[in-house]
């Protein structure tokens, strides 16, 4: 399969070295963020973050699995949020709401600089562009009340 | 310096050759793979089946990947952005980033389509070469021959280096190595075998010589078949009667469990474990275990060594990191560009979420995080400027439009002053001849006997004072 889309030109697997540059480079990423390969998969990768101090998710490490497809560079790695979290721009599934890994991708964004956007997000939710809507609401009505459950999600579940 | 560029060219379309080829199977196992990723570790490996390069084609068609070199040190400024590889044959776009060809080429094929990666300009470029000819598109050219020529001079590992090989040169060099002087790369084997087929089998170019390299013979100590390709290997791992003599216990060991008896030989010499920190303590295993390692200073602080070493190897990470950070952001600041880094904030607001969260230590931190503020607020002035100074420019020609308008008003004006004029004039005519009709119409009531002669005679002086 990966053979005929490297005929057809777009992409398809990159060779060895170069998903071994990239695997390196996710490997070190930032303090405070972790991302190890998976030992059968070298594109999937398990990722932890700490919770932004300041923000309602301090002292908590949230799960996060990231893989890069076989078109990655050209197409966004898809991550995904494990644990549970009460978030405008994360849904129930874990799913993230955030421009770069959608529309606004670039091939020239790193692992690195996406997980550092996904930290940002946690520390300025943004309710006004939401992918759960109860919790959009909730933040938009009444704030501290929002910020006082995402407190106690943290406690829950990401310990 | 052309045909360099032709050459990288053609090895760049081998490059997709190659990866056919391994995807074909020469795809090293999963184990392989994992130890490609400590490029360090490489060199030591040496098992005579480990992936490498193959020479089945004739000479010429001999295709390599320069995306599968590993290289000594990459300085991360010639790194492609994309392939975060050190560049293959690099073009530049008119917004002045520099890619692989393939790299770019390949972008715009992605969702991203025909825009610059880094700051989303829009390039013009089309792959037809005669369309983009007509359209004059050149929004992504070759970048400067001096970059080629740095990142060709990059030191890297051979392919082979998994099959036992240490060279390390310049990457412009890597296929003449591999072709002409690697004794690690395998050629199909030519000699004929007792049965008169050619033997075929992939040999590493050491092995090649005279005779089959293939052709079994007797193990000369232990009287096992082998043949001269696995000769190495089987003296080493296999062979049972290929003795070795410890130093320590000046007993005979078989090589391939001679390692394993150095680990555990109470007699052996060896060194502190403390000696990374300094101790200079040499002698048998049995004596460091029962005495020396009691009380040597060293060991005992090892655990407190080792802690620390670690805090300064992260530090050290935490370092080089702020300071790749650092030089993006000063490169950007530079070419007067602010990005956003990929951050979901623009940078003006994060600066001032700092701002508000720490008004205190607004002064200490005045100088740099202000500075760049000022040159954007400077930046966004003179933008401003500039579109003023457009539409003052706008207005003059306006006001030059409004006098020369004016100029006309006043001619047309006087005109129709003469108009008026010559208007009152032709009406005081024409009242002046209704006078003289109506004078004549009651001339005629009177005399109504005139003969008609006299009218015409009237008629004609009334033409004549027309």
């Amino acid at each position: 399969m990966s053979m005929i889309l490297n005929r057809s030109g777009l992409s398809g697997s990159p060779p060895i070295g170069q998903l071994s540059a990239w695997v390196a480079r996710v490997r070190y990423p930032v303090p405070g963020i972790t991302a190890v390969p998976h030992e059968d998969n070298l594109r999937y990768f398990n990722v932890t973050i700490d919770g932004p101090s300041g923000s309602p998710y301090e002292g908590g490490k949230f799960k996060l699995e990231l893989f890069l497809p076989d078109d990655y560079p050209m197409l966004a790695p898809k991550v995904r949020f494990l644990t549970r979290i009460y978030h405008p721009n994360i849904d129930r599934l874990g799913r993230i709401c955030l421009d770069v890994l959608k529309a606004n991708w670039s091939p020239a964004l790193q692992v690195r600089t996406i997980l550092l956007s996904i930290q940002a997000l946690l520390s300025s939710p943004n309710p006004d562009d939401p992918l759960a809507n109860e919790v959009a609401e909730e933040w938009k009505s009444n704030e501290q009340n929002a910020i006082k459950t995402a407190k106690e999600w943290t406690e829950r579940f990401a310990q | 310096m052309d045909v360099i560029a032709q050459e990288l060219d053609q090895l760049e379309l081998e490059t997709r050759g190659q990866q056919d080829s391994v995807n074909r199977g020469l795809l090293p196992p999963q184990g392989e793979l994992l130890s490609v990723l400590k490029p360090e570790d490489v060199s030591i490996a040496s098992s005579p089946n480990g992936s490498g390069y193959d020479m089945t084609d004739s000479l010429d068609e001999a295709p390599i990947d320069l995306r599968t070199l590993v290289y000594v040190s990459i300085p991360e400024h010639l790194n492609c952005p994309i392939c975060q590889l050190p560049f293959i044959n690099p073009y530049t776009t008119i917004c002045g980033h520099t890619f692989c060809r393939t790299c770019i080429l390949e972008t715009f094929k992605s969702p991203l389509g025909n825009k610059c990666p880094l700051d989303r300009i829009e390039l013009n470029y089309t792959e037809d070469r005669q369309e983009a000819e007509e359209k004059n598109y050149n929004d992504i050219f070759p970048a400067p021959i001096i970059l080629s020529n740095i990142t060709d001079d990059l030191q890297v590992r051979c392919l082979n280096a998994s099959r036992g090989c240490k060279w390390v040169g310049p990457r412009w060099s890597i296929k003449q190595h591999l072709v002409n002087s690697c004794d690690h790369t395998r050629f199909p084997c030519e000699h004929e075998l007792d049965n008169g087929q050619v033997c075929g089998q992939l040999t590493e170019r050491r092995f090649l010589g005279e005779k089959c390299p293939h052709k079994l013979f007797e193990c000369a100590k232990c009287g096992d078949n082998i043949n001269a390709v696995a000769e190495e290997h089987h003296l080493k791992n296999e062979c049972a009667k290929n003795f070795h003599k410890c130093n320590g216990c000046n007993l005979e060991f078989p090589e391939k469990t001679f390692e394993n008896h150095e680990s555990y030989c109470e007699k052996i010499h060896v060194r502190c474990p403390g000696k990374q920190y300094g101790c200079e303590w040499r002698g048998s295993r049995e004596v460091l275990t029962q005495i020396h390692s009691l009380e040597c200073v060293f060991v005992k602080l090892s655990g407190y060594f080792e802690l620390q070493e670690t805090k300064i190897n992260d530090l050290a990470d935490e370092n080089k990191l702020l300071r790749s950070q650092i030089s993006t952001i000063l490169d950007s600041i530079t070419q007067g560009k602010m990005t956003n880094l990929g951050y979901s904030l623009q940078l003006e607001e994060i600066m001032d979420r700092d701002r508000s969260a720490d008004p205190g230590r607004l002064f200490d931190s005045l100088q740099d995080k202000d500075y760049v503020q000022l040159m954007m607020e400077f930046e966004m002035l003179r933008t401003e400027f500039n579109r003023l100074r457009s539409l003052a420019s706008e207005f003059e020609l306006n006001k030059q439009l409004v006098t020369a308008v004016a100029n006309e008003n006043i001619q047309i004006k006087d005109e129709l002053h003469n108009q008026t004029a010559a208007l009152s004039s032709m009406r005081q005519q024409i009242q002046f001849m209704l006078l003289d009709r109506r004078r004549l119409r009651s001339k005629l009531v009177d005399a109504e006997v005139t003969p008609p002669p006299k009218e015409s005679s009237s008629s004609g002086r009334f033409t004549n004072k027309l």
